[in-house]
């Protein structure tokens, strides 16, 4: 294996052990089996969140990085295309009607569903990348408004502020039970997303020269929509929604293994899980009562950089 | 052998291209000519499978075109397409093996074979000292001869290039028109937009002129370039003067 791919393995492995031992109480490996509260907080916390920060991470990583390929920009993400926030209203309808765990994660696998269909739909037959990324933004926008809707019309503040807080995304008293939900929908998507790679190298010489190596674009589209309706639908479901992972870790990776798309796509996967483990270890350090939501801490370090990129591209216009 | 019968090509409600027969030879280079808005890259476009015809059909050596999966397709014509610039900072040697995606089952790694394709193509184009270089760093002859390496490196029956010359200075415009001119030689059939009407005279063999999606003429150079037949392709008078040997296109 090359330099870089175990540097990040072994980054990965250590911002996993971080997330299982950091917190309001810190826990040494010592206690991690023990028959005491640490073990168990361990157990029935920490790890369920490890599990899921590392996924949700890879997730978001990976469906960032074939976006970002396909759609030849590297600005785009997966809240671009309108999974993220078809899923997160799929959520919000669950919370309003008062369902939880099972239900709700299936309400917003439903949301991502029909937001899977519509864009395959609305970007029609030959709409290229340009119908996608635009079919994308006005499901974006159209699950927006539904959701700021509902939370206008929420019966009690109680019920306000639950949305709120859900759609802010956070990792917070997530369970195993929630890991064994979302693991098999990640997985799938992932690996169907993976499939992407050789596509997305075509894709660099435009969709006409990708055609004519034997690359279906119509095909690459739905499988796309389909592996990121999937993967990000499920993170969706169970963290709400965290954005810049997705933005900011291909950027990253194309530095360290090169442009090719698909070389930077299992970079991405792992760089996604290191950032989100990282950042969820940091949220529950910052000191006061409660903690800072993922999604928050997650765009506080994501805009700044954002602004960084775009300040370089303009000093380096190639 | 290529041969399109009747092709017609319409895009929205246009007929850009009207019933287009043609036969063309692999060993020889076809340059196809003609003002703009004259069919040129509609025709290359639908014989790389990109456009599908509105009538009549292309058949490559004794099989329909439209019957031949893409990938089969790709490993039998390669397309070299308009001002293609990278989305992404390939490396040249990246860039190069693009071309034996055709070849390759999903997931393999590069075979000794494709190894062997991609080199050979680099070093036919002079860019193999280039090969770590990213594609973003090259001049813009640099980066025609990485291109043209691509399309070699898939190892076709048949290259089609749709203005390969454009944006290049005359020492690179040479570089690629050799190129081609080799390809063929090595028993490729090569069919190729140009604008440079001079260019076209000294280095293909036969020319197709087309005029508002017509073929208004197809054949050996010589035979086809007649300064009637290219004041009915441009609309404007054009002397052919042969000055030892060779040939040059002069507005009177």
């Amino acid at each position: 294996m090359k330099r870089p791919t175990l540097l990040l393995i072994a980054l990965i492995g250590l911002a996993f052990l971080c997330s299982l031992a950091a917190g309001k109480v810190w826990i040494g490996p010592a206690d991690w089996f023990a028959d005491t509260a640490n073990g168990w907080i361990m157990a029935e916390l920490r790890l369920p969140r490890a599990i899921l920060g590392a996924c949700v991470g890879a997730v978001l990583g990976l469906s960032g990085a074939v976006l970002q390929g396909y759609l030849r920009n590297s600005l785009a993400d997966p809240t671009v295309v309108g999974v993220s926030s078809s899923a997160a209203l799929g959520g919000v309808i669950a919370i309003l009607l008062g369902v939880s765990g099972l239900a709700m994660f299936g309400f917003a696998m439903a949301g991502a569903a029909i937001s899977v269909a519509l864009l395959v739909a609305l970007a029609g037959r030959s709409g290229g990348p340009l119908g996608f990324i635009l079919a994308g933004m006005v499901l974006a926008t159209l699950s927006g408004s539904l959701t700021a809707l509902l939370i206008s019309m929420a019966p009690n503040p109680f019920a306000t502020s639950e949305i709120v807080a859900w759609l802010m995304g956070a990792l917070t008293d997530r369970t195993m039970d929630d890991v064994a939900r979302a693991l098999p929908f990640m997985a799938l998507g992932s690996v169907i997303l993976l499939l992407t790679g050789r596509s997305l190298d075509a894709l660099t010489l435009g969709e006409d020269a990708a055609r004519s190596m034997g690359v279906d674009p119509d095909r690459l589209r739905w499988i796309i929509a389909l592996g990121t309706g999937l993967a990000v639908g499920a993170s969706v479901a169970v963290t709400g929604v965290v954005g810049f992972v997705g933005l900011i870790v291909p950027h990253f990776m194309r530095r360290i293994v090169g442009e090719r798309p698909s070389a930077t796509l299992i970079p991405s996967a792992i760089g996604g899980a290191i950032l989100t483990l990282a950042a969820d270890s940091a949220v529950r350090l910052i000191p006061g009562p409660g903690e800072v939501r993922l999604g928050i801490a997650m765009a506080a370090i994501g805009a700044p950089f954002f602004f960084l990129l775009l300040a370089r591209m303009r000093r380096d216009p190639s | 052998m290529i041969r399109t019968e009747n092709l017609s090509v319409d895009l929205g409600r246009r007929r850009v291209l009207d019933a287009v027969t043609l036969d063309l030879q692999r060993g020889r280079v076809t340059a196809i000519l003609g003002a703009n808005g004259a069919g040129k890259t509609s025709l290359l476009r639908a014989i790389a499978g990109l456009v599908k015809p509105s009538a009549g059909q292309i058949i490559l050596d004794g099989q329909s075109l439209a019957a031949l999966s893409l990938p089969e397709r790709a490993r039998r014509i390669g397309y070299l397409p308009q001002n293609g610039q990278p989305a992404w900072a390939l490396s040249v040697r990246e860039l190069v093996a693009l071309g034996r995606l055709p070849h390759r089952s999903p997931f393999a790694a590069l075979s000794p074979g494709d190894e062997v394709a991609i080199n050979a193509a680099m070093a036919q184009t002079d860019v193999a000292g280039l090969a770590d270089r990213t594609v973003d760093t090259l001049s813009g002859g640099e980066k025609a001869r990485a291109k043209f390496a691509r399309v070699l490196a898939a190892e076709t029956d048949w290259i089609l290039a749709d203005e390969p010359l454009a944006n290049l200075d005359p020492p690179h415009q040479q570089d690629v028109l050799r190129l081609m001119r080799a390809a063929a030689d090595a028993g490729k059939g090569v069919l190729v937009v140009l604008h440079q009407l001079d260019a076209a005279a000294r280095m293909a063999d036969d020319l197709l002129i087309l005029k508002d999606g017509r073929a208004i003429a197809f054949g050996p150079c010589p035979e086809v370039l007649t300064p009637a037949t290219l004041e009915a392709a441009f609309d404007m008078p054009l002397d052919v003067i042969t000055h030892q040997g060779r040939v040059a296109i002069l507005p009177r």
